[in-house]
């Protein structure tokens, strides 16, 4: 092989690692919003008060697996790293609220405890508020 | 006889005055010599430049400059000055062997040889002085440009690498149990995600084991520093010393100069002694007094 063409096969191996590496870019970018996405509808299955309770456990579990997963892929994206974009900066400023099943599990808390308590909502609040008119 | 003396004399006159002039140059320097027509190598600093890991930088340049006019051109210089090395020892073999008028002859063609030699030799140096310049001022424009973008990372921007640090660190440390308490409590197999995930991952770690145990990646580790910017600035004091070293070289070059035009000098009044010698010789044959001795002695 002369010196050419080995430059060429050296180009062509660089070109194609840098569009991969797009395509890869690309695909990731989305990661932080699905994540979003899933953690709405699990808590929207958890605030739900006409779902029953037999349905929302086997809705939740199905849930908190997908999460625990979409929170890895957006721990480990490294195109994410020091990415400072809104979407970004907000997901990681607050562990707890964003990586809800891995702080969860981490305290050893159920997810909706554990976002209850990260918004400020604590049992004994629940409890002891009062039913009144606005 | 008397004629290919003078011819000879004048020669050898006139090689040791250039020769002389071209000391001179040569102690001046190059920085007049640049002209606008001169073969040149101008790499531009693109981003891709800037982005290449540092093992291909270097390489990268390197294999720009030897397409370039001024590469042809040392290479020409290069060419020209072994063929007159060759030439060198042939002229001395021969003007060993030959005697007379054509030793003196052979004498004055290699001062002409080593005198266009001294002027390949520093062409060659202007050029290679050139690369070496242009060489570094690239380096110089790639490291500020590296430079540049390290400090271009705003307060917000490094709060955030710092807080997805923090981030990767506490779910490290969490991982095991968080897949102990999901995955082992329940009757459901892994997801598709993370079954894959964890094959890939031993396919990776045997691939970075195979990485770190190659031997060129070991060379490359042991001589490369790990940032972008120390490595350049490594590159920056290699051409440094380069450059010194042609410096170097063109102090010798102006020793070797001297020497031929002393040698130059020498063969001159060599040549004039003989001429006086044979002047003088002459003027006796011809003296009336000493004809005239050999008549009244005969």
């Amino acid at each position: 092989m002369n010196k050419q063409t080995k430059t060429l096969a050296l180009a062509a191996l660089i070109a194609l690692t840098a569009t991969t590496s797009t395509a890869i870019n690309t695909a990731q970018a989305g990661n932080i919003e699905n994540l979003e996405r899933e953690r709405a509808i699990l808590l929207e299955t958890f605030l739900a008060p006409d779902t029953a309770a037999k349905d929302r456990h086997a809705k939740a579990s199905l849930s908190k697996r997908q999460l625990v997963d979409l929170e890895r892929v957006v721990l480990r994206d490294k195109s994410l790293v020091g990415r400072n974009t809104p979407a970004v900066r907000r997901a990681f400023a607050n562990y707890d609220l964003t990586f809800l099943a891995h702080a969860s599990l981490e305290k050893d808390l159920t997810i909706f405890d554990h976002w209850l308590q990260q918004i400020g909502v604590s049992q004994q609040a629940v409890m002891g508020a009062a039913r009144r008119r606005r | 006889m008397k004629h290919s003396i003078l011819y000879h004399r004048r020669n050898a006159f006139l090689t040791a005055a250039a020769l002389a002039i071209s000391v001179s140059a040569l102690s001046v320097g190059s920085a007049g010599s640049a002209r606008a027509d001169a073969p040149a190598w101008k790499p531009a600093v693109t981003e891709r430049l800037v982005k290449l890991p540092q093992e291909y930088l270097k390489k990268s340049l390197e294999r720009d400059f030897k397409r370039s006019a001024l590469a042809d051109a040392i290479d020409n210089v290069e060419h020209e000055i072994k063929l007159k090395l060759e030439t060198f020892s042939d002229l001395r073999n021969a003007a060993e062997q030959a005697e007379g008028d054509l030793q003196t002859e052979l004498r004055h063609q290699l001062l002409a040889e080593k005198r266009q030699y001294l002027n390949l030799m520093k062409k060659r140096q202007t050029l290679k002085k050139r690369h070496l310049e242009q060489r570094r001022h690239v380096y110089k424009r790639v490291l500020a440009k590296v430079l540049r973008k390290k400090s271009g990372e705003t307060p917000e921007q490094l709060e955030l690498v710092q807080q997805q640090e923090q981030a990767h660190a506490r779910f490290q440390r969490t991982v095991e149990a968080v897949d102990m308490k999901v995955f082992a409590s329940t009757v459901a197999p892994q997801s598709r995600y993370a079954s894959e995930f964890s094959k890939n991952m031993t396919a990776a770690n045997a691939l970075l084991k195979a990485i770190a145990a190659h031997p060129a990646q070991r060379r490359k580790t042991e001589t490369s520093p790990a940032d972008k910017a120390d490595y350049l600035r490594r590159l920056v004091a290699e051409t440094d010393s380069e450059l010194a070293l042609v410096g170097q070289e063109q102090e010798i070059l102006g020793y070797m100069a001297k020497l031929v035009s002393l040698n130059a000098t020498a063969l001159a009044e060599e040549i004039e002694e003989e001429t006086e010698e044979a002047a003088t010789e002459t003027e006796a044959e011809d003296s009336p007094i000493t004809s005239a001795l050999n008549h009244f002695i005969q």
